[in-house]
């Protein structure tokens, strides 16, 4: 898939994907945007329980009028977090979206929830928390492209829940250097992410 | 860690325990399944494109794998979308051919509108045509390629045009059988476009495989032939590996390239593919789709009839057309270019004056005298062709109208006919020496040679094999090789000569002084002056001890030294050999010195000149003159041949006024005469065409050059160096009357000509190159042009490898080229090349090349 070509540039001084967005001509740009933010949309629009099809048309909604908004800002001082606004964005796509399809049949579990009201999560917390995961879900590949296969095999291993005893038997290592590479890797997600937020919240436009 | 990032830490777990943290770095990381859609489990997303997405699905009701298309949102929101996409469904789904995937159905999946296709394992056609960074072989593309074409025109029979052609819409399987995904799609698609496209590199994609109708006008514009224009790209990338055009700066850029670049010939990319490629492939690539192939079916029938090596049909766009496009597209660029090119042309005509063409009496007499010898020689059975030859000019049997040209043709096609009858190798061996010498005189050099090396060969042989007689073929070879340019092998055949004529002869034989003789002209060909000048003083040293003081040949040989002095940049030198022979030989009276004094003369006039015009440069051409009026008479050709030379003398000058004047003066004395000597005619046509260009009457021009063509072709055969030459100043006369399209029908020809006559690397080449460099930037193509000057670089390179004036200028055209197009660095390479080599060559500063290899590097580094 080509999200693998994705390559994290945490560490390196570099201009603010944001900002870059801004040059008309940096074609580049605009697809790390779409890269790092596609699954953001596609997943939380899956969480706020719209059909795989559906929310592939939201997240196309959704950066079709990115694509016209973030190119043509003017320098702003910031106006809040880029996070939140993407998080409007969205959900407005999503209302709008609803209300131009077709009335479709409605499943027994909408109409009970129709009824009684129980609406699901707080959209709000789910952006956050799916927010979260997107940074994860990106850092982890960054980590997947910088360390050696080894080390990453071995993390896989932990992540599926494996023993450390038995990976490190398996890998002819001692319990502490399987433990060792553990931590590396988690304090280079945290590098990587850190530095991704930062990344974000250069961003000095804003919902105008 | 500030404390923004502390609540990241926290937000994120990385406080956590590690398997806490674990446990919720799992979480995160979970991605949602795909899952059922339908009835329809999707296994995969295979393709995310600017239509839609395609998926590998299995559809459980028939337990087959099915490739399920969705267009992505937006354009479903009306009955109208959707009844028009049922449609086109089902017209593709009307489609019944091995080469396009079959269209089980449409329907509507949890409300949305799907396709869903037979399932294709295969690659797409470019990366197919592309293993591993090879290529296939060029019958294996085109063959599976008109397949493709198949496919695609059995649809179009049906009504049914596909609209976006592009290699990942044609898969092909793993038994290479192509097949056709997508018929009737883009049309929907096509007016929605700004929905389905996010990725900036992803619309490039898009259209990439786009007819420039369909940018310029939308899907709905497009008919059979744009599906031509698309498959022609799609072509032109199997073979060449990519795509026509630069698309790399962004979609701005895209859409122009595709709507106005003119695409980069294939055979430039991979000089393997030949000319008809580049002819099929433009042809199917052109911009207006009138100009392309009327049907995908003609165009796979012109593939096929290349792949059977029979002629196809396309023909190159004519220059005509060309040139009307080109000034469409930039008036005011195409004004600069005339400019431009008026200074380039200069170039021409000057250098055309400097290459040798101040014709030598000399050469006529000696060629004479050389068949007199040669026929002497000879057996009765080679006289008794001559006589043969000589009978078929008889006017009672041809008209008066037989050229010696026709008639040394004739021979020619006896010989190799075989109606002569040679079955003796002596006589074989004689009569191909007698025609090569003649093809030397009518300047078909590659026969001359051919028939040396024969000759050559017939008699290294035999049993009784004469040394002498071989050592005589070799000198003529070496001299039909210099004129073809292959310097390296006529410095060795006449070493060989040398060396043969010292087994059989005294080393003073007056044969071994011709030999050396010609080993100087070589050497000084290569610019090797010092072994020229050795050569030269062995020559004369033998000339002088076994011939009488007064002989015409020392003077001759004496007279060449001087020219070799006068070429090593000696001028006070070879003005000092020049009086000296004027000194030795003035007193001695005779009718032959006279006119040899007269050579002398004419060179003397002419070195004295070069230090500016003086009344004593002039007195002694007009002493030469003289001498050739008092004893041959005012009516002689070989006086109109002084007054010629005169002429070119002072057009050299640039005394126009008066070159003009004798060329008159020449043409009169022509035109009075009871003789016809067509090449003489041509060559002083030629060069009064050669001033009224410097003058700026071009129309004038046009006309003498036309007559010198005429007359040079009776005389000489079109194939001459001297026919092309003059050829090439006739193109150089309608560049400047505005017709570069005419212009450039001559250059060809005369490519071609020079090709035939002298080798791939001859000077002449170079010359007639930078022309079509120059002629091709009039015509608006700067490819063509940057082609044409790296060639004619390519050639003077390797003529003259320590440099040379003309490659300076060459270069300095390159620059003036990339400058042009804004490609600086390059431009600077060549500027600064050219002034290298020009100070390299002693030019003074204010040598006009030196002149413009500064203004150019001062204009692309400020």
């Amino acid at each position: 898939m080509s999200s693998d070509r994705y390559r994290p540039h945490a560490g390196k001084t570099r201009t603010s994907l944001l900002v870059r967005l801004r040059d008309p001509t940096d074609n580049e740009a605009w697809n790390e945007f779409h890269e790092i933010y596609r699954g953001l949309v596609l997943n939380y629009c899956r969480r706020r329980g719209l059909q795989p099809w559906d929310a592939d048309d939201v997240c196309q909604l959704v950066m079709m009028s990115l694509a016209k908004t973030l190119r043509s800002f003017e320098y702003r001082p910031a106006r809040g977090r880029f996070r939140s606004y993407l998080g409007r964005v969205v959900g407005n796509a999503i209302t709008k979206y609803g209300s131009s399809r077709h009335p479709r049949p409605i499943s027994l579990e909408n109409m009970v929830e129709s009824i009684t009201g129980e609406t699901g999560p707080d959209p709000d917390e789910l952006w956050e928390k799916e927010w979260m995961r997107n940074h994860y879900r990106i850092a982890l590949r960054g980590v997947r492209a910088s360390f050696d296969p080894r080390s990453v095999r071995i993390f896989e291993r932990r992540l599926g829940g494996e023993d450390p005893n038995r990976i490190a038997e398996d890998c002819d290592l001692s319990r502490d250097a399987v433990r060792k590479i553990i931590f590396r890797i988690r304090s280079r997600l945290q590098e990587f992410i850190a530095q991704q937020i930062r990344d974000e919240e250069n961003w000095t436009g804003g919902g105008r | 860690m500030t404390c923004n990032e502390e609540g990241m830490a926290e937000q994120f777990g990385f406080d956590l325990p590690e398997a806490d943290w674990l446990d919720r770095l799992n979480e995160a990381t979970e991605e949602e399944p795909h899952g059922p859609v339908g009835r329809f489990h999707i296994i995969r997303e295979i393709f995310r494109g600017g239509q839609g997405v395609v998926y590998q699905a299995h559809d459980p009701e028939t337990d087959r794998q099915v490739a399920l298309k969705r267009l992505i949102g937006g354009i479903w929101t009306t009955d109208e979308m959707k009844l028009r996409f049922k449609r086109e469904a089902e017209s593709a789904r009307s489609l019944d051919h091995p080469g396009i995937v079959k269209v089980h159905g449409m329907e509507v999946v949890e409300g949305h509108a799907v396709i869903a296709m037979e399932w294709i394992d295969g690659v797409p056609a470019t990366d197919w045509a592309w293993e591993r960074g090879r290529r296939r072989s060029l019958s294996e593309v085109v063959g599976l390629f008109t397949r493709i074409c198949d496919a695609v025109c059995h649809a179009h029979q049906h009504g049914v045009i596909h609209r976006d052609l592009k290699p990942t819409n044609i898969l092909i399987d793993r038994e290479d059988q192509p097949c056709v995904l997508d018929f009737g799609m883009a049309k929907l698609v096509g007016e929605n476009k700004e929905i389905t496209l996010t990725r900036s590199a992803e619309f490039v994609g898009t259209i990439a495989y786009a007819s420039p109708e369909q940018l310029q006008q939308g899907s709905r514009s497009a008919d059979v032939r744009s599906d031509v224009y698309s498959l022609g790209l799609i072509l032109y990338e199997m073979l060449t590996g990519r795509l026509p055009y630069d698309l790399g700066g962004g979609i701005a850029s895209a859409l122009k390239a595709i709507e106005s670049s003119e695409p980069i010939r294939p055979s430039q990319i991979d000089s393997g593919l030949s000319r008809e490629i580049d002819i099929i492939l433009l042809k199917a690539l052109a911009k207006e789709p009138g100009r392309r192939y009327a049907s995908v079916d003609a165009f796979g029938e012109d593939l096929r009839r290349l792949e059977n090596a029979q002629p196809i049909l396309a023909h190159p766009p004519s220059t005509t057309y060309q040139l009307k496009k080109m000034i469409l597209r930039n008036r005011l660029a195409s004004l600069f270019a005339v400019l431009a090119l008026l200074s380039l042309v200069a170039f021409t005509v000057i250098s055309l004056v400097q290459a040798g063409r101040v014709a030598d009496e000399r050469d006529t007499a000696r060629a004479a005298q050389k068949k007199a010898e040669t026929a002497s020689r000879q057996s009765n059975e080679v006289l008794a062709f001559l006589v043969r030859l000589i009978t078929l000019a008889d006017p009672q049997y041809r008209g008066k109208d037989f050229t010696v040209y026709e008639l040394v043709e004739e021979a020619e096609s006896d010989l190799q006919s075989d109606t002569i009858g040679l079955d003796d190798h002596h006589v074989e061996a004689a009569i191909r020496a007698v025609m090569g010498r003649l093809w030397i005189a009518f300047g078909k050099y590659s026969l001359a040679r051919d028939h040396l090396q024969r000759a050559i060969e017939l008699e290294s042989g035999m049993e009784e094999r004469d040394e002498k007689t071989i050592a005589d073929n070799e000198v003529g070879l070496a001299s039909a090789l210099l004129l073809l340019g292959d310097h390296g092998t006529a410095e060795r055949t006449v070493r060989e000569s040398i060396d043969r004529y010292r087994l059989v002869l005294p080393p003073d034989d007056i044969h071994c002084a011709d030999a050396e003789k010609m080993l100087a002209m070589i050497l000084s060909e290569l610019a090797r002056f010092d072994e020229a000048d050795e050569s030269l003083t062995r020559a004369i040293e033998i000339y002088r001890a076994a011939l009488p003081a007064d002989d015409p040949r020392i003077i001759e040989a004496e007279t060449d030294l001087a020219r070799l002095l006068k070429r090593k940049g000696l001028f006070p030198e070879a003005e000092r050999l020049l009086r000296d022979i004027l000194d030795r030989y003035a007193k001695l009276d005779g009718k032959e010195q006279g006119v040899m004094l007269a050579v002398v003369f004419h060179d003397l006039g002419i070195l004295l000149s070069m230090a500016g015009p003086s009344e004593e440069s002039r007195a002694c051409l007009r002493k030469a003159l003289d001498i050739r009026r008092d004893r041959l008479g005012p009516s002689h050709p070989f006086v109109a041949k002084t007054l010629y030379n005169l002429a070119v003398l002072n057009a050299e000058a640039g005394r126009l006024e008066r070159a003009e004047e004798l060329y008159h003066e020449a043409l009169r004395i022509h035109r009075k005469a009871s003789w016809n000597i067509s090449e003489d005619l041509g060559n002083i046509q030629d060069g009064l065409g050669g001033v009224f260009y410097a003058k700026g009457r071009f129309e004038e021009a046009e006309n003498m050059h036309r007559d010198a063509v005429a007359n040079l072709t009776s005389a000489l055969g079109p194939d001459h160096p001297n026919t092309i030459q003059s050829t090439v100043n006739l193109a150089t006369d309608l560049m400047n009357l505005g017709r570069p399209a005419d212009a450039q029908v001559l250059l060809e020809r005369s490519l071609e000509a020079g090709r035939k006559t002298l080798g791939d690397d001859h000077p002449t080449l170079a010359f007639i190159l930078n022309n079509l460099g120059s002629n091709a930037l009039l015509l608006g193509d700067f490819q063509g042009a940057e082609r044409d000057y790296e060639d004619c670089v390519r050639i003077l390179r390797l003529i003259f490898p320590d440099g040379h004036e003309q490659t300076t200028i060459v270069l300095n055209n390159l620059g003036n080229l990339m400058q042009k197009q804004g490609r600086f660095d390059e431009a600077a390479d060549y500027f600064q090349e050219a002034l290298e080599m020009g100070t390299g060559l002693g030019f003074p500063d204010d040598h006009p090349s030196i002149r413009d290899s500064r203004a150019g590097l001062g204009n692309v580094k400020p």
